[in-house]
């Protein structure tokens, strides 16, 4: 082998494909099967897009990097469901671009937040959580409250996300900035329109208890408030998850 | 570029020179030889044993097969089963009863703080005692009765939530939703203050009377007393969105709902009635205690 | 010719996008960043017309070390950056209301700032700058290029500051590691490329027959690197009038590149470039030949094949289908073995020459930066296997893993090496003073067994917290009981992280005074290419 080897280290070339050769297969056999095999996301009723106002939310929970301290995915372990609720789904996050599964739980984990407290709390507790929660080390995001959210270039990002694939249709696109404020403010009566566009489960209300404007409160908690409620998870069979 | 010998390891050099640096043809050690060999066929006796190798629209199951995923399911089925067995007691009874009995509270209060604390204390403290917005549940001002089945229902089904049987608690926004003028606001206010034993504007109180007599009454009563399914007493001095002048207006003008989750589904009836008994006995405590 | 040629269109393209930027863009933050390329690629065109009629005809016969200097300087400058950002993070987590509660002091956007700094400017330019060296020393030939290898420097450090000014103003993909924009992500793809360019032209002209181990692994860095990046930042934009792109995938397959890349930065930034370091300058320093070039063979191809299969054990238990953890457990525990032959590798290169671990501490980092190595590779392995994972994961163990190999092995081996560098590439004696080098080591080592340490047992408490059941089958914590109690260890993390930082200041105050420092005066022989 040491004599072939040396045939190899006098030819920066040939070492160079050697290592891009050795290096790919791993990434080869562990990433491109996700795509074709079948089982990978499974099939199950209830996922949708994300809603404009929903959508504008989760770049905030990005743009913040809640990532670094928060978790959006329960594991297969008994004491993540018992403290979380069921596991996560692959299909749960299906159109989430990028995954948010985090890597560190200094906080608890989001997965089946939503619901799980009510609006007037996450706006309270996101703009001083640390009065709110005695013990807690999360940072205030009380300016989430007061920053208007721009709906200038959601059209953009809804046409972006579905050139990735997200299966919005060209009337969400169009909507996209109308149905955004609309989901905020209960007043504009146009529920019955975002329930067509998106589903039953789209929650309309004014979410940072603030009518007067759609703020980046609003759309963060509207995210947070979807969070793991799209799919009904105690209704699936074990057959169905096992895999 | 020649081969020497290395006089304090006895190895030869490979003959190459780079900058000064050489290289020993030391010969790998057996040793390195056999660990690598064996971490190998540890790893196809694993590929072999459980689900590996992918191949197009499929992967290789394994001969035993079992996944992670299997496994919880198991797990947590059987851990529902030892929870549901302890708990069978906290189902079956009646809430009057397992309130009243020590060695339930015995068996229960400390898992039942835990949980608690995990779902309840964000809102309402650790110490259960609420903040500005969220009840206190040690206080006697109960939206609702504090009786322990009415408790029941409202953890199981919430208030203002988005369950079907949930029970509503609706201030209307008489400012907001153009209800009432600006100044029947402020009238209505003072006599809000009058009520609540507070210092007020008498004039503008008497005028208030009729707005509230008018608009408020039906659900708070004529005397301000509340109705016990819903409508807050005004004159008991514990005001969950705040009792001064400006807080009062607000309420009125922008109205309230406060929204009470559903945790029907999130958690076991078994844990419910758990959370229900905490706050009996935390409560007993409070008065006890205070 | 080509390479004029070729230059000036990378300037050209930078400075365009620049331009562009910072004319369609509608964000503040945004518009700056153009200005901030347009500025990068002034200078850059500067440099590019300063040295156009310069081709190695016409320049001395001599080590390109200029650009080495420069990269020097920016691995410290951005070393004490990330250092104090990741000081700063550490606090705000023992007292939390030093996050300030402003956007841009909050702890989600600093810690990329810390995590870019310390891998990225600091490692990043450490490697560049060492690679550079070395492959012209163990080659016995010039850089390639004149200007490339300036542009390459410069234009890496344009990527780093976009990325650590981008986080502050919530410019970022959120992908752990890979958070800068598609614009940033755009730069560092030309300037990989031209830096492999350079690489192999330059190992093209070598005097030696063969290519030397450091080599291979600073090869392998380069190229896996490049790999890595494009596959993992494929995105789509969504406008140039905004920063924000979406990630190409989503969910699952998403989280599988990612990790793919992530633990492969770890793996080819942080380990194989490193070990490029070590292999050369352990040796050099030691003034002992490497213990055994087949063992080298075996602990490269090792690592090269390996470290690739093994991301998917950061998805343990996940919504990852199973056969994907399998494998990525299985590889992950066969990488120990190519690891540990480096491990080896390097601390039998040191007999015969124990006395100088005693007596110079440069060698004394190296040495301490291989044993962490060792633990650092042992523990990640031993991570990997999913019963421990269920244990390790989500919690401070996880960063104090992180911190062994990072403080332990990377900043050691690039302290140590540094500490041999720097007089040679400035032709100075020595160091400014042995003793601060010595008072350096000890800091970091006591910072970093401080830091290990807490986060050793914060992460274990943590996790038996989350996991103990009473006999009935409830918890016997809320999370919020884990949280109280992590505060002790967050504190003993933070005064670690504080020790650390003040070892660095030192060093850089060292290295600083040794630049100021005298000429050599003695006619020691400087090296010269074999052209």
């Amino acid at each position: 082998m040491p004599k072939l080897h040396q045939k190899l280290e006098r030819n920066s070339i040939g070492f160079t494909l050697m290592i891009l050769f050795a290096a790919s297969i791993g990434g080869i056999v562990e990433i491109t099967p996700l795509f074709t095999i079948e089982n990978t996301i499974e099939k199950v009723e209830g996922m949708r897009p994300y809603t404009p106002l929903e959508q504008a939310g989760r770049d905030i929970y990005v743009r913040e990097g809640c990532y670094a301290c928060h978790s959006q995915m329960i594991r297969t372990l008994r004491s993540d469901v018992d403290r979380y609720g069921h596991f996560s789904l692959a299909a749960e996050s299906m159109y989430d671009h990028p995954f948010q599964w985090g890597s560190k739980r200094t906080g608890p984990d989001l997965a089946r937040i939503g619901g799980k407290y009510s609006d007037a709390w996450h706006v309270a507790h996101l703009i001083a959580p640390r009065e709110f929660v005695k013990g807690s080390v999360m940072p205030g995001y009380p300016f989430l409250a007061e920053t208007l959210l721009d709906t200038g270039y959601i059209t953009a990002r809804l046409r972006a996300l579905s050139r990735t694939g997200v299966p919005y249709s060209e009337e969400q696109i169009a909507n996209a900035e109308r149905d955004a404020r609309a989901q905020a403010d209960p007043e504009a009566e146009y529920e019955g329109e975002l329930i067509d566009a998106y589903g039953e489960n789209v929650q309309v209300r004014d979410f940072d208890g603030n009518p007067r404007a759609v703020t980046e409160m609003d759309a963060l908690v509207a995210y947070l408030q979807v969070l793991g409620t799209m799919v009904d998870v105690d209704a699936l069979s074990a057959e169905e998850l096992i895999r | 570029m020649q081969v020497e010998k290395d006089d304090i390891s006895g190895q030869q050099t490979t003959g190459h020179e780079w900058d000064g640096i050489k290289e020993l043809n030391t010969p790998v050690p057996k040793s390195v030889i056999w660990v690598y060999a064996l971490s190998i066929v540890f790893t196809l006796a694993v590929w072999l044993l459980y689900p590996s190798v992918p191949f197009g629209p499929d992967y290789f199951r394994g001969l035993i097969g079992t996944t992670s995923r299997e496994t919880i399911l198991e797990q947590v089925e059987t851990a529902q089963a030892t929870r549901a067995a302890f708990g069978q007691e906290l189902v079956d009874r009646d809430l009057y009863a397992l309130a009243a009995d020590a060695d339930v509270r015995a068996r229960h209060e400390a898992a039942a703080a835990v949980l608690f604390n995990d779902n309840c204390a964000a809102c309402h403290g650790t110490d259960l005692k609420g903040q500005m917005n969220f009840p206190n549940l040690l206080d006697d001002a109960w939206l609702f009765s504090d009786d322990p089945e009415q408790i029941e229902l409202i953890l199981r089904y919430g208030i203002n939530a988005a369950h079907d049987e949930t029970q509503y608690s609706i201030m209307p926004a008489f400012g907001h939703d153009g209800i009432l003028e600006r100044a029947a606001i402020r009238d209505a206010t003072e006599y809000v203050l009058f009520l609540s034993g507070a210092d007020h504007d008498r004039d503008a109180a008497a005028r208030g009377a009729e707005v509230y007599a008018s608009e408020c009454a039906d659900c708070h009563g004529e005397n301000g007393q509340g109705n016990g399914i819903g409508a807050p007493n005004l004159t008991d001095g514990f005001w969950l969105y705040g009792g001064d002048r400006d807080a009062i207006y607000d309420s009125l003008n922008k109205g309230r709902a406060g929204v009470m989750p559903f945790w029907e589904g999130r958690l076991s009836d078994a844990e419910i009635r758990k959370l229900v008994l905490y706050l009996q006995w935390s409560r007993a405590n409070g008065k006890d205690g205070d | 010719m080509m390479e004029r040629l070729f230059l000036s269109a990378l300037v050209a393209l930078v400075g365009l996008l620049g331009v562009m930027i910072a004319g369609f863009g509608r964000e503040a933050g945004y518009v700056l960043h153009g200005w901030i390329i347009v500025g990068f690629s002034l200078v850059a065109l500067k440099r590019l017309l300063d040295t156009w009629s310069d081709t190695d005809e016409n320049t001395p016969l001599e080590y390109n070390d200029a650009v080495i200097r420069f990269g020097v300087l920016a691995t410290f400058v951005w070393g004490l950056i990330g250092f104090v950002v990741g000081a700063v993070v550490a606090w705000q987590l023992a007292i939390p209301s030093l996050n300030g509660d402003m956007s841009w002091s909050n702890f989600g956007r600093l810690r990329p700032v810390h995590t870019t700094g310390v891998v990225f400017g600091f490692g990043g330019n450490a490697l560049i700058a060492t690679s550079f060296y070395v492959v012209q020393r163990t080659s016995r030939a010039r850089l390639v290029g004149r200007t490339m290898p300036w542009l390459i420097v410069l234009y890496y450090n344009l990527f780093v500051t976009l990325a650590a000014t981008g986080y502050l103003l919530g410019i970022t993909q959120g992908r752990e590691y890979a958070e800068p924009e598609w614009y940033a992500d755009l730069i560092l793809l030309l300037i990989w490329v031209a830096y492999l360019v350079t690489f192999l032209l330059t190992l093209a002209r070598r005097a030696e027959p063969h290519i030397y181990v450091a080599n291979w692994y600073y090869l392998a860095f380069i190229v896996v690197i490049a790999m890595l990046h494009i596959v993992n930042n494929l995105a789509v934009p969504v406008s140039i009038a905004v920063p924000k792109s979406y990630s190409l995938f989503a969910g699952v397959q998403d989280a599988m590149t990612q990790w793919w890349y992530g633990h492969n930065a770890v793996g080819f930034l942080l380990t194989a470039g490193f070990l490029g370091m070590l292999y050369y300058f352990l040796p050099k320093a030691a003034g002992r030949p490497i213990y055994s070039y087949r063992m080298s063979i075996i602990g490269f191809w090792g690592i090269t094949f390996l470290y690739l299969w093994a991301g998917s054990h950061h998805l343990h238990y996940t919504a990852l289908p199973e056969w994907v953890q399998v494998l990525g457990m299985t590889m992950s525990v066969v990488l120990l073995v190519p690891s540990w032959a480096s491990v080896f590798n390097g601390i039998l290169t040191l007999n015969g020459a124990w006395d100088k671990v005693r007596t110079d501490p440069a060698v004394r980092f190296m040495m301490v930066a291989i044993l962490f190595y060792g633990l650092s590779t042992f523990e990640g392995s031993f991570m990997s296997i999913k019963p421990v994972n269920a244990l390790s994961h989500y919690t401070d163990w996880t960063v104090g893993h992180v911190h062994a190999g990072a403080l332990g092995w990377v900043a050691f081996i690039t302290f140590g090496s540094m500490y041999k560098l720097v007089p040679w590439i400035w032709k100075r004696e020595g160091i400014y003073s042995l003793r601060l080098e010595a008072l350096h080591f000890w800091l970091a080592l006591s910072g970093t067994l401080i830091y290990v340490g807490a986060m050793w047992n914060s992460g274990i408490t943590q996790s038996l917290m989350w996991q103990t059941y009473d006999d009935q089958g409830n918890f016997i914590y809320s999370f919020l009981d884990s949280v109280e109690a992590m505060k002790p260890y967050y504190w003993a993390r933070a005064i670690g992280g504080l020790l650390y930082l003040i070892g660095a200041c030192i060093g850089a105050y060292n290295i600083a005074m040794t630049i100021r420092g005298p000429r050599l005066t003695t006619g020691q022989a400087v090296a010269t290419p074999a052209e």
